[in-house]
């Protein structure tokens, strides 16, 4: 019986922080792509893409996690010349033609906890998009 | 002598026993065939609702990056046209811009009319509004979530 109720509360607690993930996605896709929009090889176009990464997170159209409830507050964005290193803050701006988006958020786990003395996950998604002189991509 | 005599003694005892138990056994399965039905109902249910609301998340999201790459309208006019607002709409609620069968939405119940489409100059945002997760014994409303806004990306397909 208790390993019963302990399964099925474990695939309620994964079920849920798949749905997050999915949220997370979409949140890390838009904003690579707005990000990626503002890339122009200056340092104040880096400015703009880190600002255009966390614009979906706010205002009216927010997007947000647990089934759309809290809001994403922990976003990352770094850049990279050539998709091998990332850097947050890249010395030579002009050549940053990827940049890459990851929000993570601690998931309230209910059941996990028989296992584990933890009061949250942390789910985390991630986008790359790049600009080239044709379009804005995403990559992954 | 002793033998006969004491067999409808302990044949009787033993029926009421044997009775007995399979009442006890009866009720206690009664029991716990309620708690288990009740606690399986839940777990379906929440269950059922998360697999809903990702369903959900990915339909929304593909509607919305549908409508960023489609043209806006002439003279800084934010809005998309009529058809492609349809199209967005079919997208998230058929998973095709011009479905051929009308009859299946990604979720039960999904209509187009629950779909509400926002387009500006630079992002389209799509979000359900007044739609209802029909879970086993509760419903779960949604009004404005789950929403997914994807930026316009000048210059062509992504």
């Amino acid at each position: 019986m208790t390993l019963l109720l302990g399964l099925a509360g474990l695939s309620i607690d994964i079920g849920r922080m798949y749905v997050i993930r999915a949220e997370l996605q979409s949140f890390t896709d838009a904003a690579a792509l707005s990000a990626a929009v503002e890339l122009d090889g200056t340092d104040g176009g880096l400015a703009r893409a880190r600002t255009g990464a966390a614009r979906f997170a706010n205002g009216p159209h927010a997007m947000r996690w647990d089934m759309g409830t809290q809001a994403i507050t922990n976003i990352a964005t770094s850049f990279s010349i050539d998709q091998t290193s990332w850097q947050e803050k890249p010395r030579q701006s002009s050549d940053c033609r990827f940049v890459r988006v990851a929000a993570s958020v601690p998931a309230p786990v209910i059941f996990l906890r028989i296992f584990q003395p933890l009061s949250s996950a942390t789910v985390a998604a991630a986008s790359v998009a790049t600009k080239t002189a044709q379009s804005v991509r995403l990559i992954q | 002598m002793r033998r006969p005599g004491s067999q409808p003694l302990a044949h009787a005892r033993g029926s009421v026993c044997a009775r007995g138990t399979a009442g006890s056994a009866l009720i206690e399965f009664a029991g716990s065939l309620i708690l288990l039905a009740v606690m399986f109902a839940g777990i379906f249910e929440i269950g059922y609702s998360f697999y809903t609301y990702g369903t959900l998340v990915t339909a929304v999201r593909a509607g919305a990056r549908y409508a960023a790459l489609q043209p806006r309208g002439a003279g800084g006019d934010p809005a998309v046209a009529p058809a492609i607002a349809d199209a967005v709409r079919n997208l998230v609620v058929y998973g095709d811009p011009a479905p051929t069968d009308r009859t299946k939405p990604v979720v039960p119940g999904l209509t187009t009319d629950h779909v509400e489409l926002i387009t500006s100059q630079d992002a389209s945002t799509v979000s359900l509004h007044g739609f209802e997760v029909d879970a086993l014994f509760m419903k779960v409303k949604l009004d404005g979530r789950p929403t997914v806004t994807f930026p316009v990306t000048a210059g062509g397909p992504q």
